[in-house]
């Protein structure tokens, strides 16, 4: 008996073994599965945000036993790649003196700190010529990251002790402590999985090495703007630094042409053959002499704009690749100053010679092989439009190495361009531009010269980035009172810049979101700072990271109100450019919780906006497209809305100091009218626009034969398909209709012409149509089109007759009728001048 | 009388040695200084290029220049890129009132000026700047072109009516710009030039639009026959005109293949190195061959209707039958039959023009020759 005991005993002894031992292999539990993945992987650390990556594959497997296993408690070392969006705070214990928002300072509380921040900044500089260099971590400790970061992390807490401003901001001084923190930085932006990524390449490790012992080169690295996918651009680095070995990297320029090629392709996603190539391109002309003598000092964040440019890919219609820019490098070499201005070399052709459109894949065809398809020269030989002349001038000064880029207007491509230390618009017509190369994704003028003047501040801004790295440190080590402290005097330094700016808000969001105080001390310090001169961004900063998180807490709307308005009256115009005040206006209205709290936003800001020349015509414009997207419902807050918008137009002066600030802010208001289709707007400015400025208008019309009936297009809203840029003299495409005339630019192309929406559907005799030209092109023939809900459009016959400056069609015979009308040309763009526009006929009476 | 004797043999020898080439100090001083001979402009950066310093270092300083600019004067010219007080006092007194001739795309560079302050040649090319001697040779080949041009200029001033237009035609075919406001008032007069003058190309392109494909051949020829139009701008019709026959357009097929070889083969040997010459044998390649334009090299000889040689003046391809009595400048050009038709076609008879073609057409394709 005992031995069959013993006998079963050992059986399921062996069994229960065998068990142990296999059924983990064959069901591999969630814990045994993650040591294993860590196995794999390295080591890791646990991180809050990390996201489980096998979490959803064992959901799929439906199996609830593997919900009722216990948590993983193998501590995960791996340290993600952090962005400027987020805040990852480390699994360690909370100290809970450092568990604590500090209180709202005022400025003068800062007067110490930036005491010592100006010290720190001019320590920046001397240390800079010294170069400080360490190479305490060698290329095979890189294989190791985590541990870097760890003994690092350790270091540089136990020297910071107490974590007191003054301790931090002094420590910061010590070249030895920055390159602790810019390696942890390097680390934290790249993340340590990339890192080993980076090891595995063929240099690596050795570039790794060579990298963070540099404080210099770290330093420009990490804080030259952005610094998105760092991992891409160290992988980046790694093959550059393959290509030109050790020595020839450790030339300063060969250095900066590398650093800031792999950073720019690697935040803008480009292939990796083609940053070879462009870092080639750069670094073969610079060491041939052949670029311009201004590239030889231009600082890292200035190169990105050079090393960055668009379109790297090389051959047939790329603008950035090495052929086209070696090209005009060579047959376009000018002083700086004469870039501005280069696209003269092209001809304006919208057709070419052979007829075929720029738009076209035929228009270049032909051509590639005889100019090595080498865009620039191709368009030099055949002409082109707008984007061909401001691609051409702005990559003329890129491939000398010139900061430029080229920028989007409404339908048209313009460029800018610097000269010295301050950025030209060429080839602009209009005040909007969007770059197409931005450092935080801002398209605007303003933010162009906001990184300027970010930037030419140079020490001072490092200081302040340094700081904001400091704090990002400290954030994800969960001291968050020594955190709060260095991001405020972070922005406090260097007011001017957007990224800590928001990287502050963001924090604040985070970890303190009702904290009203401060909230209003940011706000405060952006006015003061950023709003001193830049407008736009200060505004746009508001805005979007303040008012949304800052207006909930303010509960007397009457105050918050004067605040919305405040923002305005402290700016004194329009700042580096005009910008589009429509998003922040939106943005503080879309605060008000009911019809009353819009009623009274409207009337406060009107009461300010309409004193502001600069201002009047774009809270105008505004107000009439708020009033169009609004919801029908009663109808009530809309009449409410246009009634405060005439009435705030009827209080602009009418006095001869005040007569053309009148003229123009009614001309944008009318203009706006126009594109919102508001014909009782449209009327009413332009009826208000004759009373204050009737000087302005012409005292005599055209001398014109009209057709039976009555003018029914003298009360309609008339538009045009040209982009107006200027607005001022908009009021004037009001005068078209009337008996007197005016002036508004036409542009006839396909079905782009001349609208005008009638106040009733009408029965129509005929059209007049008078231009400023004395002699109208005749070779194509001009038609009228008809609808009467200005989406479906029928032609009317017959085409008009053109004798000298008026086309008159009569269509007395051909039963037409419509509330809209507008007249068309068949062929090629055509842009006459119109000075009268006159629809006769009778409305219809349903 | 012994000594007058001596005097005027050293006078006489004296004025056997090659003119020496005159140097002026500043722009003003040279286009005084210059009258009927040219200025030669040496333009390079000097405070912000390195490949401009290095020219100046060779054609300057090592005096490599002055060999080929004989008679004409010389003047060196150093641009600054954000001048200091100095460097802007030096601009400012090299160029005294003046202003450089606009139409210089790269420094450096070597300008050909005349007295009036025309630019009417410059070499600029990479290729050609980089190396002394190759620039030179250039810079030799315009001042040579000038000193033709104004030869030629200076008949035309003395003749007039057709012979001054023919002296103008000539000058103006010579490969160097004419001085600015050559026409004076009596444009009529030089009708030729004058076509040459006022010729736009989209223009051309705008008219044969709305054209049927005989209006736009009646059209396109009669201004070939009027004459007085560059190689260039008679390539460019060609562009125009085979442009408007491969698009088609309302209500009107494309032409077929086989009149679009004609066509840019025509166009093409007009001037074969010039970029529309270039622009043609692209086009014979992809829209006619149909094949794309890649880094290899094009074949040689692609088989084409009407792939004669060029005698630099036709205004067609040429053939057996070229008369002589067309359009061509210069040397009288070529006429009648070529791969478009008869350059002296009359509007009216241009449907008939290339029965010749007809055969080789596919019976659908609607061409309208």
């Amino acid at each position: 008996m005992s031995a069959r005991l013993i006998q079963l005993l050992a059986g399921s002894f062996l069994f229960f073994c065998i068990g142990v031992t296999v059924f983990p292999v064959l069901f591999p539990s969630k814990v045994e599965k993650k040591v294993t993945a860590v196995a794999r992987t390295e080591t890791v650390i646990k991180r809050d945000h990390q996201v489980d990556d096998w979490e959803t594959e064992d959901a799929d497997e439906d199996d609830a036993a593997w919900e009722e296993e216990p948590e993983d408690t193998t501590p995960d070392r791996r340290i993600a790649s952090q962005d400027d969006e987020t805040f990852d705070e480390e699994d360690v214990p909370i100290d809970p003196k450092q568990n604590v928002v500090p209180e709202a300072r005022v400025h003068a509380q800062f007067t110490s700190a930036l005491g010592e921040m100006r010290r720190f900044a001019t320590a920046l500089e001397k240390q800079e010529a010294e170069n400080y260099k360490n190479d305490e971590f060698k290329a095979v400790d890189w294989a190791d990251p985590e541990k870097i970061y760890f003994s690092l992390a350790d270091r540089i807490l136990n020297k910071l002790g107490k974590l007191d401003e003054t301790t931090i901001m002094r420590k910061l001084q010590e070249p030895a402590f920055r390159l602790d923190l810019a390696r942890i930085t390097l680390i934290r932006k790249a993340g340590s999985q990339a890192l080993r990524g980076v090891c595995t390449r063929p240099k690596g490790k050795e570039m790794l090495a060579s990298l963070t012992s540099d404080l210099n080169w770290m330093t420009n690295l990490l804080h030259s703007g952005p610094t998105k996918k760092m991992d891409q651009a160290l992988c980046y680095l790694e093959t550059l630094y393959g290509i030109v070995g050790e020595k020839e990297m450790s030339n300063p320029v060969t250095r900066r042409i590398a650093t800031t090629t792999a950073l720019e392709f690697a935040r803008e996603g480009w292939n990796e053959n083609e940053m070879a190539a462009r870092f080639k391109y750069y670094n073969d002309s610079w060491k041939e002499g052949k670029l311009n003598v201004a590239f030889d000092n231009l600082q890292y964040w200035e190169t990105r704009f050079v090393t960055g440019c668009k379109q790297p890919g090389d051959g047939a219609g790329s603008w950035g690749g090495p052929r086209n820019l070696a090209w005009h490098r060579d047959n376009v070499r000018l002083p700086m100053e004469q870039y501005l201005g280069a696209e003269c070399q092209l001809e304006y052709r919208l057709r070419n010679v052979a007829g075929d459109s720029v738009f076209s894949s035929e228009y270049l065809a032909p051509i590639w092989k005889y100019v090595n398809f080498t865009t620039g020269w191709a368009y030099r030989e055949i002409g082109g439009v707008c984007g061909a002349l401001s691609h051409y001038a702005t990559y003329s000064a890129l491939a000398a190495g010139l900061p430029a880029a080229t920028m989007g207007e409404p339908g048209h491509c313009a460029y800018a361009m610097r000269i010295g230390n301050e950025w030209h618009r060429g080839n602009s017509i209009y005040w909007q531009h969007s770059l197409h190369k931005t450092f935080w994704g801002e398209h605007e003028w303003g933010y162009l010269i906001l990184t300027q003047k970010l930037y030419e501040e140079r020490f001072k801004t490092l200081s302040a980035d340094i700081m904001v790295a400091m704090a990002d440190f400290l954030t994800a080590r969960r001291k968050m009172k020594a955190a709060f402290t260095c991001y405020e005097i972070a922005v406090k330094t260097q007011p001017n810049n957007w990224p800590a700016l928001k990287r502050y808000a963001a924090y604040l969001k985070f970890k303190a979101p009702e904290d009203k105080e401060k909230w209003m001390t940011l706000h405060d310090a952006v006015m003061d700072g950023m709003g001193k001169n830049h407008y736009h961004a200060a505004a746009t900063m508001l805005a979007r990271y303040v008012y949304p998180n800052l207006a909930p807490l303010i509960k007397d709307r009457a105050k918050l109100n004067k605040m919305y308005s405040g923002l305005f009256s402290h700016f004194k115009d329009w700042g580096a450019n005009r910008w589009d005040i429509a998003p922040i206006l939106n943005a503080q209205i879309s605060t008000c919780a009911t019809d009353d709290d819009k009623r009274a936003y409207l009337k406060e800001s009107l009461r300010v906006l309409m004193r502001r020349p600069d201002y009047s015509g774009a809270v105008l414009t505004w107000g009439l497209g708020y009033i169009s997207q609004l919801p029908e419902g009663d109808g009530k807050i809309q009449e409410d809305f246009t009634n405060m918008l005439v009435q705030a137009m009827g209080r602009a002066g009418a006095s001869k100091k005040d007569i053309d600030d009148t003229w123009a802010t009614l001309g944008e208001a009318i203009h706006a009218a126009a594109k919102n289709k508001e014909r009782r707007t449209f009327q009413a400015i332009g009826k208000l626009a004759y009373s204050k400025c009737k000087k302005k208008f012409n005292k005599k019309g055209p001398r014109i034969k009209g057709f039976s009936g009555r003018v029914v297009s003298a009360t309609a809203w008339i538009d045009t398909a040209t982009t107006i840029g200027d607005m001022s003299q908009c009021c004037l495409h009001w005068g078209v209709l009337q008996r007197f005339g005016g002036v508004m630019p036409g542009k006839f192309e396909g079905k782009s012409g001349l609208t005008v929406g009638m106040e009733k559907k009408c029965d129509i005799t005929g059209v007049v149509c008078v231009s400023t030209e004395d002699k109208l092109k005749n070779d194509r023939p001009f038609y009228i089109e008809t609808s009467d809900d200005g989406q479906n459009w029928y032609r009317a016959s017959p085409n008009g007759v053109i004798s000298g400056n008026q086309i008159r069609f009569d269509l007395k015979k051909s039963n037409v009728s419509g509330k809209y009308v507008r007249m068309l040309r068949e062929g090629d763009k055509y842009e006459p001048g119109i000075a009268g526009f006159y629809v006769y006929g009778a409305p219809q009476r349903n | 009388m012994k000594k007058f004797l001596i005097n005027t043999f050293i006078a006489l020898l004296v004025g056997l040695l090659p003119a020496k080439a005159a140097i002026a100090r500043t722009y003003p001083d040279a286009l005084a200084k210059a009258g009927k001979h040219p200025i030669v402009i040496f333009i390079y950066g000097a405070n912000y290029d390195k490949v401009g310093q290095k020219a100046h270092e060779e054609f300057v300083k090592k005096n490599k220049i002055s060999p080929f600019i004989k008679q004409a004067t010389f003047l060196e010219m150093p641009l600054y890129q954000q001048p200091n007080e100095r460097e802007k006092k030096d601009m400012e007194k090299r160029l005294g009132n003046k202003r450089l001739p606009g139409g210089i795309w790269s420094y450096p560079c070597l300008a050909v000026v005349d007295s009036g302050g025309n630019l009417r040649a410059v070499v600029q090319k990479p290729e050609e700047m980089k190396d002394p001697e190759v620039a030179l040779a250039a810079l030799k080949v315009h001042l040579d072109n000038f000193y033709k041009q104004e030869k030629i200029l200076e008949r035309a001033r003395k003749a007039k009516g057709d012979r001054k237009a023919d002296h103008l035609l000539e000058a103006a075919d010579i490969d160097i710009a004419m001085p600015g406001n050559i026409l004076g008032k009596n444009a009529d007069g030089d009708a030729g030039l004058g076509n040459r003058v006022s010729y736009d190309p989209t223009s051309l392109v705008e008219a044969l639009q709305i054209m049927s494909f005989d209006e736009a051949n009646a059209h396109v020829r009669k201004m070939m026959a009027q004459g007085g139009y560059s190689k260039l701008q008679r390539q460019m019709m060609m562009a125009a005109y085979a442009g408007h026959l491969r698009r088609g357009g309302e209500k009107k097929q494309t032409a077929s293949k086989e009149r679009l070889r004609a066509l840019y083969t025509e166009m093409r040997n007009i001037d074969p190195k010039s970029t529309y010459g270039a622009y043609a044998e692209g086009a014979l390649v992809i829209w006619v061959e149909g094949g794309t334009l890649t880094d290899e090299a094009v074949p040689a000889e692609i088989n084409r209707v009407g792939n004669m040689p060029d005698d630099g003046n036709s205004s067609g391809s040429g053939s057996s039958n070229d008369s002589g009595n067309g359009s061509g400048s210069g040397s009288g050009g070529s006429g009648g039959r070529t791969a478009m038709g008869d350059t002296q076609i009359s509007g009216d008879d241009a449907g008939a023009v290339d029965a010749d073609f007809a055969d080789s057409e596919e019976e659908d394709e609607g061409d309208d020759f």
